[in-house]
């Protein structure tokens, strides 16, 4: 039924750029004509590939999902006099050590602020100009200030609710509970087809978990593991009459007739299921990095993440949009012991992936961003801190202008400052909507009704002729 | 498209019978004697039978059904199954999670070490792997796709004791469970107020302490909302044949409520808190019905649905008990819930016939009774849209008997669980666990699904998910509502998932044991639940008869002769090694698609 050995996918060479990249056999800017269309085999293309990289040549986000929520103003701490004095009073005895923080400043503005002890990869890419912060930033369904939080404003359900919260950054739609698509899974809805030449790779790619964020109309994210890549069928063409009778037993059911709709239905998933996952490994494994990775969970999912990105011609995909999920930031017990673990996995991870980015030659073409369900009280509980809201992100890459701040932090982080509704939890001053309209408009999505079919409530904070709401993606 | 006829498939204006039945290429069986057949076609139609109305048949249970259909005739010995099931008493899930947790010699169900999910799944695979409540365990396991709640909420997953109750949070997803196994073979109104007051709902629908309006606040309409659209009427109209009814001036869907009605239900639903705490209190209890404080109830009138009036004043449960009582009443409830059962059980496509006759069991189970489970059960699983689709052909010539399905329109796939369980079950499983249970655990890895696993209150999949592809296109027959096939269980077989279940497979089969750990007050430990192939085991010196023996007992008689002749080659070609030769085929049959699509 199907061909699964046909050599069908032809790339448009767009003339090799880079040293780097005739080394490599991959990169960003375009593909090398003989060595990675080889590893073509086992993808049932079948559509042409003419256009599989656009004008606009090669994009790729990638987003960390930082679960149970990232106390991340312990990870960015004001440093001015007045503004760290302030962070103690909130704090109290989760407040870090002035003299522990590494200093980092904000080129825009020149205030001064303190990147947690554990995260000197990232106070280096900082003052590199590669890395930068935006900051305080929530779901909202309209502005909140002080004011109106307490008469009139639409809040979102469930605020300081992982389950709600989590699902708010993913849906960019915080007044419901029965949203089932993701923001970047329409965002795939409108795209993939003009990006996306794989007939069986979403260009939504999940380390480990299905998820709703890459989830869209039609679009499913292709989920692969941080270690093996895709699930192949195990056994499948191997040796020893137990997998030649699994092989040959599946050829033969796979491509029998089905007049009935469901059996062929299920025999052409299967088929695609084989051979996507071939292809997706073949494409990958021969994307050889000399960066090392930490053996860490996000260390592995990154590593995975830059093998697909380095294969993204194989895999005839000119946007990619990758989901890496790790857990453990619901700090409520032991925060300053665990925390500072976390965030250290969090910087020798992001150090690693950009060296492998630099080593592929597209550190401008992919943007690295973290989210979390939401910061956490700056008020103490004992020896951790509690659900909140507004919070701090980290974004790296795609060309920003880094060593500077985005969003607007908190002028002041002292118990009843204007933002705080109690116990130091902050109404976010930047909306998770304007927030993704920045990455969705970088990606290629324009300022128009397509962006509002993603992002619905955006138009209660960014106006039709905006190019970059944060003016961080330029 | 709703509204705009079609044309039909020939075959339905030439045959003038009820089922529009398309036999498929068939399976075939040799039955030298009259009494081969007879018996044979008991064992089909018991083995199709127990994958309906179980979590799959062994053997023995085929066998012991087969006697029945011999002695009785088809439908009189499966309505005697069903009565017999009716007669047993439940299984209940949570009894079982602490008297596993007892077992494992923790000394509290929240001692150190106690994981809060592993005996919830645990006590759920047990349970619909042992115990003889098959029916009950099915038709929970359909109700838990219709009224879903998931470990996804706020307490679900903690492990503390509730003040007013002393019982462990984690298990209060498990408690809703057991409400819906209690309610399986009573009456939907009463689940519908059970699943209303329940705490576990009341979270994940956040309708637990959720206040009348101030000045500035409106009730949160969530569950005001959802307990309309995927509990009771839906978002359409509908005829009682489960056709969506059509504006004739606009051709438009006829919405069943409004933001209005939303409001009124919203409404409705204020005032209810945990037991044993104040209102607004988040001092959980997930063990006792929610219970009402009055003045934080919306004591104005609401206007419901056809008219109803609840008058002002009224207190709380007064008025949630006539809401519920109005939509019970509803002419939509009936076909709706209807269809979704059907879809569990049965297909992803029932008839108008088949919906219409479903609809007039729930409105009337014969004694005026409406709402009645029993009755809708006895007349989803005894339908001739579920016995008669399922064709046995006796070829005089050849001796043998023929076996076809009915086509595209009277399939499903089966869910990845169905699938996982009805394999364990064909195989007697045994465990050297330390305490004796078949603790699968967490098995959505591989499955995409599992129990308190759904993403959403929309379950797994959607009842009216359309996979790409040739379905979108194809042409219905008239018996087909509103001429659209639907295939939910495809939103989860996506092309991930379908490896990983086939690799699943692979690995129990290569080794006949699936390979687990667990964990007791002493530590992990490693442990196998052990399936026995030796009956096609001993088979293996004939091929084709050991894929006509798998054939019965992991597809029904339908893998078509073509696919059976092909394989009983390479099984020949490959190795004459039995153990080899009958796992290779077991795996085979496991992931084809005539036995994973249920016909």
């Amino acid at each position: 039924m199907k061909n699964r050995n046909r050599h069908t996918a032809k790339l448009a060479p767009q003339g090799v750029t880079r040293r780097d990249f005739l080394r490599m056999g991959g990169g960003c800017m375009a593909m090398s004509q003989t060595a990675l269309l080889s590893t073509l085999v086992n993808m049932s293309m079948t559509r042409s590939a003419l256009a599989a990289v656009p004008a606009e040549g090669y994009k790729a986000m990638v987003c960390l999902f930082l679960h149970g929520g990232n106390d991340s103003f312990n990870m960015l701490i004001p440093n001015d006099d007045a503004a760290y004095n302030d962070y103690v009073a909130a704090r109290g005895n989760l407040a870090h050590a002035r003299a522990d923080l590494l200093g980092i400043t904000d080129a825009a503005d020149g205030r001064q602020y303190g990147l947690h002890a554990s995260m000197p990869e990232l106070a280096a890419l900082y003052n590199d100009g590669k890395l930068s912060f935006v900051n305080n930033v929530g779901s909202l369904i309209e502005p909140v200030n002080a004011a109106n939080y307490r008469n009139g404003a639409q809040l979102p359900l469930g605020l300081f609710s992982h389950s709600d919260q989590q699902r708010h950054w993913q849906t960019s739609v915080p007044q419901s509970r029965t949203q089932i698509t993701g923001w970047a899974g329409r965002m795939a809805d409108y795209l993939n087809d003009s990006v996306n030449q794989n007939p069986v790779i979403s260009m939504n790619l999940a380390i480990d978990h299905l998820n709703i964020l890459q989830t869209g109309d039609s679009i499913v994210p292709y989920v692969v593991d941080d270690r093996n890549g895709a699930e192949v069928l195990t056994g499948y063409g191997g040796n020893g009459a137990f997998n030649r009778i699994l092989t040959q037993s599946t050829d033969s059911l796979l491509s029998e007739t089905y007049s009935n709709l469901l059996k062929s239905g299920l025999a052409q998933t299967q088929r695609r299921s084989i051979d996507a996952a071939v292809g997706y490994n073949t494409a990958t494994n021969a994307v050889n990095l000399t960066t090392v990775f930490p053996d860490t969970s996000i260390g592995r999912a990154l590593h995975q993440v830059a093998k697909a990105i380095g294969a993204h011609g194989p895999l005839q995909q000119s946007r990619q949009m990758f989901l890496v999920e790790r857990g453990g930031f619901d700090n409520h017990d032991g925060l300053l012991t665990v925390h500072p673990m976390l965030l250290s996995e969090i910087s020798q991870a992001l150090k690693a992936f950009h060296d492998a980015l630099v080593e592929l030659g597209c550190l401008d073409d992919v943007v690295t961003f973290t989210i979390s369900d939401f910061a956490r009280t700056l008020n103490s509980n004992g020896n951790g801190s509690d659900h909140a809201w507004g919070g701090n992100q980290i974004v790296m890459g795609g060309g920003l202008q880094g060593g500077r701040m985005y969003g607007h932090f908190p002028d002041s982080l002292a118990p009843g400052n204007p933002l705080d509704i109690g116990r130091g939890r902050l109404i976010p001053t930047t909306s998770v909507d304007e927030f993704n309209a920045e990455l969705a408009m970088w990606f290629g999505v324009p300022n128009d009704g397509t962006l509002v079919d993603i992002l619905p409530n955006i138009r209660n904070f960014v106006a039709s002729d905006v190019t970059a709401p944060l003016g961080m993606l330029l | 498209m709703l509204g705009r006829a079609r044309p039909w498939a020939a075959c339905c204006l030439m045959l003038l019978i009820s089922v529009c039945a398309v036999p498929s290429q068939a399976g075939s069986f040799p039955v030298p004697t009259r009494q081969e057949q007879s018996r044979l076609q008991a064992e089909l139609q018991a083995a199709r039978f127990l994958t309906h109305a179980t979590f799959g048949p062994s053997s023995a249970d085929i066998q012991s059904l087969a006697n029945q259909i011999e002695k009785l005739g088809q439908v009189p010995a499966l309505e005697a199954w069903i009565d017999e099931q009716f007669g047993l008493p439940g299984s209940y899930h949570e009894p079982l999670a602490k008297q596993m947790i007892s077992d494992a010699g923790y000394t509290s169900p929240v001692a150190d070490g106690v994981s809060t999910s592993r005996y919830r799944d645990d006590a759920w695979w047990h349970t619909v792997l042992t115990a003889p409540d098959q029916l009950r365990q099915r038709m929970a396991w359909a109700l838990s796709q219709i009224f879903v709640i998931s470990q996804h909420g706020d307490g679900f997953n903690s492990r503390a004791l509730e003040d007013a109750t002393g019982e462990p949070m984690y298990l209060g997803i498990v408690h809703y469970y057991d409400m819906l196994l209690g309610n399986a073979f009573g009456n939907y109104r009463s689940l519908l107020g059970d699943v209303s007051l329940h705490p576990v709902m009341g979270v994940f629908l956040s309708h637990v302490n959720n206040a009348k309006a101030t000045a500035t606040t409106e009730p949160d309409e969530n569950y005001g909302r959802e307990v309309q659209q995927l509990f009771s009427i839906g978002l359409y109209e509908l005829k009682e044949t489960g056709e969506i009814k059509v504006n004739k001036k606009t051709g438009e869907p006829i919405p069943t409520y409004d933001n209005e009605d939303i409001r009124s239900f919203a409404r409705v639903f204020t005032g209810l808190h945990y037991a044993g705490a104040n209102f607004g209190q988040n001092r959980r209890n997930f063990h006792a019905p929610m219970v009402m404080a009055e003045d934080k109830h919306d004591t104005e009138a609401k206007t419901l649905h056809n008219g109803t009036v609840l008058p002002a004043g009224q207190s709380g449960m007064d008025d949630i008990n006539a809401a519920l009582d109005n939509l019970f009443a509803h002419a939509n409830t009936g076909p709706f819930i209807a269809r979704l059962l059907i879809q569990r059980f049965i297909k992803s496509n029932p008839s108008k016939n088949y919906i219409r006759d479903v609809a007039r069991s729930f409105a009337d189970n014969g004694a005026g009774v409406r709402g009645d489970f029993r009755s809708v059960l006895k007349t989803i699983l005894l339908h001739t849209e579920a016995l008669d689709t399922y064709n046995l052909r006796l070829m005089k010539k050849t001796k043998t008997l023929e076996v076809s399905g009915s086509g595209t329109e009277h399939s499903r796939l089966q869910e990845p669980v169905l699938r996982y369980a009805a394999f364990l079950r064909a195989f007697n499983p045994t465990t050297d666990h330390r305490q004796g249970y078949l603790a699968i655990g967490d098995m959505s890895r591989w499955l995409n699904q599992q129990v308190y696993r759904a993403h959403h209150v929309f379950n797994f999949y959607l009842p009216n998910h359309v996979p790409a592809g040739e379905l979108q296109t194809y042409r219905t027959s008239r018996q087909v509502p509103n001429y659209q096939l639907y295939a939910p269980e495809f939103e989860i077989m996506t092309s991930v998932a379908a490896n990983r279940i086939a690799n699943r497979f692979r690995s129990d089969v290569q080794d006949a044991d699936v390979d687990l750990s667990s964990r007791d007050a002493t530590g992990s430990y490693g442990f196998d639940v052990f399936l026995d192939f030796s009956e096609a085991e001993a088979l293996a010196g004939d091929p084709p008869a050991l894929l006509r023996h798998l054939n019965l007992m992991l597809c029904r008689g339908l893998l078509e002769d073509p696919a059976l002749e092909k394989l009983a080659v390479i099984l020949a070609q490959e190795t004459a090694d039995p153990t080899t030769r009958s796992r290779g085929a077991i795996l085979a049959l496991l992931t084809a698609p005539d036995c994973a699509v249920h016909e």
